[in-house]
């Protein structure tokens, strides 16, 4: 019986790996589930045993000191009244039903919220990272062509620089130069492509500056290969080989550093939009950690584990739809898989 | 070959940064010069149509617009105060004391029933009449939407007749006046969809809403009908800029005309009177160091007195630039005005309290003992309200008692709350509002009464729990300020906290902007006078 249990559970295994292995997607899918109710679970828990609750800190956030029968009337209106286990529960169905609950410093549904606030971070975080990309793509690869001269030295410098400064510091200046000085770009942020530019230059500087130094060490890596110097050894003109060889071989370690910083981005930059004034979830979420505006940080949380599982998602299919050798184990699996799709026709029919 | 990919990847670099810099550049300062033209070209036809002083576009960098208007929620109602769309019964004016608003008059029939008389030919913005009815539904909704409205007074019930608002309260409320003042009472026409309360309430301030983007922006325009002179602007455009550096750049970009809460280091900045005109005016906020009054040292009176008495609380004030404090109140209200603290600064005193008390240096390593061990108390800092006057406060308190022989240990808290709500703090730091509807007694009542809900320093004096029960009898303006006074000054001679100073608000605007103040209280920043010359 137990053997029979035991050789059940590995055949049950087995089939499960292969079906995921084969539904790749639907796998992922499915591991989201899972990531999404123990990190909901896991946040509610931490957030709920910190000693001061959201009833308090809605007042004291504000500069007023509650009397414990407004504390009362609060947490009762809050929902806070409940053990914890409950409220998670009662949580969980109406997330599960769509509802994602009101927040309690805004007045407002967290989806109402999440929805006002996140094309903001969205536009905000697509523009940070183009830019980041124009300007390190280009320069990373020169520092690599140009390995120990004045322009790798100089722009590896600079790159260092762009990620050592405080993101606080390097809006301030931005501001102060391009908005006071040269009235090029708004102070007041208005939402539009123009009130964009600066918090993405804060944002994208010190990115290009981390960007520029992993392209330069990838491109680097990839010139040193065997391939490389058969090449250079045929005659092939060093232009080519670097666009037609060299490049699309740094799309994989690319692919994987953007869909890192995209996730980093759509968290949102709280600093950077206090300062520009810019409406993201960086500033609402660290507002509702200190005033434990619990739905609202229960959103947040799964806006982040949806977007870190899609980013890695979309990450993993793009390299296995660009790398030469899992489209020719795929190519090979479809063979051998015909064959001995067509040996048990022969048999059969033989039979 | 290697000179064609050096000059190819340049030129890419070159192309990107055009592109992505340049042109963007280019465009936006044209856009920028464009906008600004129309802005000025539009502030000189409206001022010529008005015929000089009254018309005009003012911008405003505010350092906080609400997710939504309706004043009964949340903390809404100040930001609509703020902006000039909002108004209450009694407004607080320049000296914090209560002046008729939408109510000409007031009076108290019985210790519990107020009577306020609603001033004839005051209409809503759509043209509807205010009439005692329209206060009383709104008064209500803000009861039946607000739970924070029973902290300024509980309602009995609310009777309506013609012009005449009469008040029924279920205990006395010296304080109700004041407290009516309070945003959160600020009168709206609740017969208009309750939809639209949230983007675009109907009240009867000096401007309108016109055009409202959470946390974002607020548009506004005159409010042609109201009721107390042609207001000086035309129209208004509020900004959200919540960084305090980003609203100095907004002023000095010439983006905003108007700005507040700018950080003291800043204010410097705006010293050039040709350009800009900064109005400073003492609030009720008080930097306060509280003690623990359950600690073991603490519990003793002469211990707090020697405390008090040698921290220099003059010299901290200079430090942050807040002006001097006495006692709990500033001098904004009349209680907060000649207070004697017989525990002032003096640190001789303070050696000779210890020394009476038996705490001596016996080692001689510049801290005195107790039982036996150095003496070493606990100070607890916060950054209250973005700002680091708290420890500066803390490093120089140390210093001075460091002086007398009392050893101090600074800790770093995330949650000053639950520190005092434990108990496990000697001293603690806080940025307090002592009258924040500048009337004195819900600061004595939470903080200083046997049991007070926010007394975390448990305090503990049956003379002065006696007291805050007479305050709360008073109904006299007058009265009640000589009686905060006389309990203020009692808790001094307690040494019960040490109050180190008052904190200044400010209003920033450019020099072609008249008539703009900083209010004490801080419900009020767009006001009917604001003009643009």
């Amino acid at each position: 019986m137990t053997a029979f249990l035991r050789r059940a559970y590995h055949s049950a295994r087995r089939s499960t790996a292969r079906f995921f292995q084969r539904h790749f997607f639907l796998g992922r899918l499915f591991q989201l589930v899972f990531i999404l109710l123990g990190v909901t679970f896991f946040t509610f828990i931490v957030t709920s045993a910190a000693p001061s609750d959201a009833a308090e800190m809605y007042y004291l956030s504000r500069g007023i000191t509650p009397s414990e029968t407004l504390l009362a009337s609060t947490r009762a209106e809050m929902g806070l009244d409940a053990p914890v286990l409950v409220r998670y529960l009662r949580w969980l169905i109406s997330a599960l039903q769509g509802d994602l609950g009101q927040s309690y410093q805004f007045s407002e549904s967290v989806l109402t919220q999440l929805s006002r606030k996140l094309p903001a971070t969205l536009i905000l975080a697509g523009g940070a990272l183009v830019l980041a990309l124009a300007v390190a793509f280009p320069i990373g690869i020169l520092c690599a062509v140009k390995k120990g001269r004045i322009p790798d030295v100089l722009f590896r410098v600079i790159s260092l620089g762009g990620i050592s400064l405080p993101n606080f510091w390097l809006a301030l200046i931005l501001l102060y130069v391009f908005a006071v000085q040269l009235h090029w770009f708004p102070v007041i942020g208005s939402g539009d492509l123009k009130s964009m530019v600066l918090p993405a230059m804060t944002l994208a500087i010190p990115l290009a500056g981390s960007y520029i130094r992993q392209i330069r060490t990838a491109t680097l890596e990839e010139l040193g290969k065997e391939y490389v110097s058969g090449l250079r050894a045929k005659g092939i003109p060093s232009r080519t080989i670097l666009f037609r060889h060299v490049l699309p071989g740094l799309m994989l370690p690319m692919i994987t550093l953007i869909s890192l910083s995209a996730g980093h981005l759509l968290g949102g930059a709280a600093i950077v939009e206090t300062i520009f004034g810019w409406p993201g979830i960086g500033s609402m979420v660290v507002d509702s950690i200190r005033v434990r505006d619990y739905p609202v940080i229960q959103g947040y949380v799964i806006w982040m584990a949806v977007i870190y599982l899609l980013t890695g998602l979309f990450s993993d299919a793009v390299c296995r739809l660009l790398d030469p050798q899992f489209r020719a184990s795929l190519r090979i699996g479809r063979h051998i898989r015909g064959r001995m799709l067509s040996r048990t026709k022969r048999k059969a029919a033989k039979e | 070959m290697k000179k064609k990919n050096l000059g190819f990847l340049s030129l890419l670099l070159a192309a990107f940064l055009l592109g992505s810099c340049g042109n963007t550049s280019g465009s936006s300062s044209s856009e920028a010069s464009a906008s600004s033209a129309e802005n000025t070209s539009s502030e000189i036809s409206d001022s010529d149509a008005d015929g000089g002083h009254l018309g005009g576009h003012l911008n405003v960098a505010m350092f906080w617009v609400s997710t939504g208007l309706d004043p009964a929620d949340g903390y809404n109602g100040w930001v609509l105060s703020r902006i000039g769309a909002g108004e209450t019964l009694v407004r607080l004016d320049q000296n914090a004391e209560a002046e008729p608003a939408i109510a000409e008059s007031w009076e108290q029939t019985d210790d519990n029933t107020w009577v306020f008389h609603i001033r004839e030919g005051v209409t809503f913005s759509n043209g509807k009449p205010v009439d005692a009815a329209a206060c009383k539904a709104s008064i209500e909704r803000a009861f039946s939407i607000n739970s924070r409205a029973e902290e300024y007074f509980t309602l009995d019930s609310i009777e309506a007749d013609g012009q005449t608002l009469t008040i029924h309260t279920a205990a006395p409320t010296g304080a109700i006046v004041h407290n009516l003042c309070e945003p959160l009472f600020t009168i709206v026409d609740t017969s208009v969809d309750e939809e639209t309360m949230d983007t675009a309430p109907v009240s009867t301030g000096p401007y309108v809403v016109t055009a409202y983007s959470p946390e974002t922006s607020v548009e506004l325009v005159r409010n042609d009908s109201y009721w107390d002179g042609m207001p000086g602007l035309s129209t208004i455009s509020v900004f959200a800029v919540p960084d305090s550096d980003a609203r100095v750049l907004a002023m000095q970009s010439g983006e905003a005309d108007l700005t507040t809460t700018i950080d003291n280091t800043n204010l410097s900045l705006f010293s050039d009177e040709s350009r800009y005109t900064v109005s400073l005016t003492l609030g009720p906020r008080t930097n306060v160091v509280y003690y623990n009054n359950a600690r073991p040292l603490l519990s003793d009176a002469d211990f707090r007195r020697a405390v008090s008495c040698a921290a220099d609380t003059a010299t901290y004030a200079g430090l942050i630039g807040c002006a001097p404090g006495s006692g709990l109140y500033s001098e904004a209200l009349a209680c907060g005005r000649d207070v004697e603290n017989p525990y002032a600064y003096n640190p001789d005193m303070a050696a000779e309290l210890l020394d009476n008390l038996g705490y001596v240096d016996t080692d001689g390593d510049g801290v005195r003992e107790a039982d036996g061990e150095n003496i070493s108390l606990e100070y607890y800092i916060a950054a209250d309200h973005g700002s680091s006057d708290s420890a500066i406060i803390a490093q120089a308190f140390q210093t001075d008692l460091k002086k007398v022989g009392i050893g101090v240990e600074l800790i770093q808290t995330e949650n000053m709350s639950d520190i005092r709500s434990a108990g496990q703090y000697d001293f603690c730091s806080a940025n307090d509002s002592t009258a924040p509807t500048a009337d004195p007694e819900v600061f004595l009542v939470q903080h200083y009464l046997s049991g007070g809900s926010a007394n975390f320093e448990n305090y503990k004096n049956t003379e002065i729990d006696g007291m805050i029960e007479e305050l709360t009898h008073i109904f006299d303006p007058d009265e009640r300020q000589l009686k905060a006074r006389e309990i203020s000054e009692t808790i001094l001679s307690d040494a019960a906290s040490l109050y180190v100073g008052y904190i200044y608000g400010n209003t920033v605007t450019t020099a072609n902007v008249k008539g703009a103040l900083q209010f004490p209280i801080d419900y009020y920043i767009i006001t009917k006078d604001i003009t643009i010359e």
